[in-house]
């Protein structure tokens, strides 16, 4: 195959073939070769630590399962802090989702400033989360903050305390975020959007179908793949949420925006309990593997990949 | 191979070498970020043999180089020891660390409130051996500033020495003259003329002004931690545990300390002297002194250089009090690291570098009460205006206690915060949150 079409000597050795399976590893090498180190090695010794009793400063002592049982049974925060997670996810997923497609639907279209706008909705996916929480600081401050003025002048008279009551402070988390991710999952959905080919639509409006039968039958099924990805996606970084929930409200007030990652992060590195918090990490490994290895199987019921 | 275009050969080529330019110019970039924490020194003359240390230098970079002038000076005095200073080595998690890692800077930074975890692994060396040989006098310094970083294995404040002080932090009351003035107060304290609880209470009503269903000014803006309204309890009468150098029980079921917590969360809840925290966190509660909107702060003197640039006229007064005056004594402290390889070549950086030459430099930038009576007694502390009354924070010296040293601070001071959260958004009473840290705090004290 290789000797009669290629202008020069195969060499004896290795077979074009194989030569360019090698090639492919040593491309693949560097990155692999980080990932084991800093990824799966730290991967394996997470699990290790988390089976001992380690402050980083004194040797660890090995205690076996004790920090999976008393982080079940013994400790007040981490019911605390898995419904925290839980309530975040379960909001700012579909909101960003829906969103983010609608956005996609708008911005579907051959007009000259879209990208300008696609842009825009983009800018705060690549800004640095610590940037954007701490101008949104400013934003949700009840007396000084441009969101309350807005309110105010909208009439409403006595605007929420955003940050500083239990019940806003999660929304306001959830707000920053979905407004972060937002142009993300827009620029998936405008992907997976392009890809559905305009002849259907033309079909259906031939036979009289209206926009939203439209919608309904043609992008939403055709959608499902790229809804799936995007799922799936949002709700693995849902629930490891924690730069924003660290400088926005620090993890209060009184525990209402404390999330498992930023628990980990207390435990390991105020409290010095190494771990724990590896304990921690890993019960947390274990939810995500759950809920994304369900979405896996459900898919085969919603998902519709073009034949 | 194509015919038009770039060969595959040449794109290798090409590709290789933007990748290799690129590293190159980023890890300059890199080198060059590094280079301004830590400083390149030419090498000694050959045949000096050279000892290298790392000192970890913490604070803003106006601090940083006060630090990196003393070690370049010390430098100029001592050829056979070259000086690295390293601003990251200071904050506690990469401290922390470099310690675990077995590359501990040569001379260490903690905060009096840091101090005791690290004591108790044995992270410091004690200086004692080295004091006495070299007869170095501690007299100069405070003794209350000294006493805390004594560890003897069990109860802090007495045993060997483990760390210098290089400052002390005494939180002071700012206030703002012209506020003061504009709300009818004629008579400005001074450091002699003590407040009691309700003249104070009476001038942050006077000067909280509301418009529009918004507060525009405060008559006291507050940091809500345990450092500060401890100082209130104190005034009142009440600790907050049996031994602050060893605590063994919590004695916040004390009456004086509820006293002194609901007037402090009072501000907040019942008077809005005070703006609550969703109002500070962004706005920070420095800033909102400094732009004129709070008639009165509490503070370290570490805000000075912030105030100098506001336009309004202020000073500091004593903490207010109740049947006694309290302040709330902290600071940090430089030490040498066991991990160090270098222990005899670190002292001699150290003893340096919390001199009375060093100490000088750092008054003169108003930063700090310096932890040596030589230089906090010298017109250079005194005579540093504004503030006039710099007299207050070494009287309230006097009057100053810390915060329990004990290595389970972090999680008691959590129980004080979450708490106090609960009380500042309304969801508990001042009584109940008190009842409930008493209760933690035991649990935690007991289970060391």
């Amino acid at each position: 195959m290789t000797e009669t079409t290629s202008r020069h000597p195969t060499p004896q050795r290795m077979s074009l073939g194989r030569r360019e399976t090698v090639a492919g590893y040593l491309f693949l090498l560097p990155n692999l070769i980080g990932f084991v180190i800093f990824t799966a090695l730290a991967v394996i010794a997470s699990a290790a630590i988390s089976l001992t009793s380690w402050d980083l400063l004194s040797d660890p002592e090995f205690v076996g399962l004790q920090n999976y049982i008393d982080l079940l049974t013994n400790d007040p925060l981490f019911r605390t802090v898995m419904w925290n997670t839980f309530y975040f996810t379960i909001v700012s997923v579909p909101a960003s989702t829906v969103l983010a497609l609608g956005l996609a639907l708008m911005f579907n279209t051959g007009l000259r400033a879209i990208p300008l706008f696609r842009t825009m909705y983009f800018l705060p996916v690549i800004t640095a989360t610590i940037v954007v929480a701490l101008i949104w600081r400013w934003f949700f401050n009840p007396d000084f903050g441009i969101l309350n003025y807005v309110l105010y002048e909208l009439g409403i008279d006595n605007p929420p305390n955003w940050l500083s009551t239990k019940t806003w402070a999660m929304p306001s988390v959830i707000i920053l975020s979905v407004w972060k991710q937002v142009g993300y999952n827009m620029v998936i959905f405008l992907a997976g959007l392009q890809a559905i080919p305009t002849t259907l639509y033309e079909a259906a409006s031939i036979d009289g179908a209206g926009r939203w039968q439209r919608f309904r039958n043609i992008t939403l099924p055709l959608l499902t793949p790229t809804t799936f990805f995007v799922l799936v996606i949002s709700i693995i970084g849902s629930l490891q949420v924690f730069d924003a929930v660290l400088v926005l409200t620090g993890g209060g007030p009184a525990n209402a925006t404390r999330t498992i990652v930023f628990h980990i992060w207390e435990e390991a590195f105020v409290f010095l309990e190494m771990g724990y918090a590896a304990a921690v990490a890993w019960i947390l490994f274990i939810m995500v593997f759950l809920v994304t290895a369900l979405q896996w199987k459900l898919q085969k019921r919603w998902v519709h990949y073009e034949a | 191979m194509t015919a038009d275009g770039m060969s595959r050969r040449r794109f290798v080529l090409t590709g290789t070498a933007a990748g290799v330019a690129t590293a190159g110019v980023m890890s300059q970039a890199s080198a060059y970020s590094r280079a301004k924490s830590s400083r390149y020194h030419a090498p000694a003359l050959v045949g000096q043999a050279q000892t290298t240390l790392t000192w970890a230098v913490p604070g803003n970079p106006e601090e940083i180089a006060v630090y990196e002038s003393l070690a370049e000076e010390f430098m100029a005095a001592n050829d056979d020891i070259e000086v690295t200073t390293d601003s990251e080595a200071a904050d506690i998690e990469k401290f922390v660390t470099l310690v675990a890692a077995g590359t501990p800077p040569d001379i260490g930074f903690a905060t009096l409130y840091n101090w005791p975890s690290f004591a108790e692994r044995g992270i410091f060396l004690a200086l004692d051996d080295y004091i006495q040989q070299e007869s170095y006098d501690l007299e100069d310094f405070y003794e209350q500033i000294i006493t805390p970083y004594r560890y003897n294995g069990e109860t802090f404040g007495e045993g060997e020495l483990f760390g210098l002080p290089k400052e002390i932090a005494i939180r002071a009351m700012y206030f703002n003259m012209d506020i003061f003035e504009a709300a009818g107060i004629t008579e400005m304290p001074t450091p002699d003329d003590v407040w009691d609880w309700d003249r104070f209470i009476e001038m942050t009503e006077a000067t909280t002004i509301e418009e529009g269903g918004r507060t525009r000014q405060y008559g006291y803006v507050q940091d809500v931690r345990w450092t500060f309204w401890q100082i209130w309890a104190w005034s009142a009468g009440g600790d907050p545990v049996d031994n602050l150098f060893n605590p063994t029980m919590s004695t916040l079921d004390n009456p004086a300390v509820l006293e002194g917590y609901q007037v402090f969360t009072d501000f907040v809840t019942t008077l809005g002297t005070a703006p609550s925290a969703a109002v500070t966190a962004d706005q920070g509660h420095a800033e909102m002194f400094a732009g004129g909107l709070a008639a009165s702060y509490n503070n370290g003197r570490w805000m000075v250089p912030l105030f100098r640039e506001s336009d309004f006229r202020w000073d500091v007064m004593p903490m207010p009090m109740k049947t006694q005056r309290a302040q709330t004594l902290s600071g940090s402290m430089f030490g040498i690291c066991s991990g160090s390889q270098n222990h005899d070549a670190a002292w001699r950086l150290l003893s340096y570098i919390v001199g009375a030459e060093g100490q000088t430099r750092m008054t003169e930038l108003g930063l700090l009460l310096p932890s040596r009576k030589s230089v906090a007694e010298s017109d250079l502390f005194l005579k540093s205006a504004p503030p006039e009354n710099n007299q207050i924070f070494l009287d309230e010296l006097e009057f100053a206690k810390p915060l329990p040293l004990t290595p389970i601070y972090p999680e008691l001071e959590k129980v004080i915060n979450d708490q106090t959260d609960l009380v500042l958004i309304g969801e508990k009473t001042a009584a109940e949150a008190v009842a409930e840290m008493h209760t933690q705090f035991n649990t935690l004290l007991q289970a060391t």
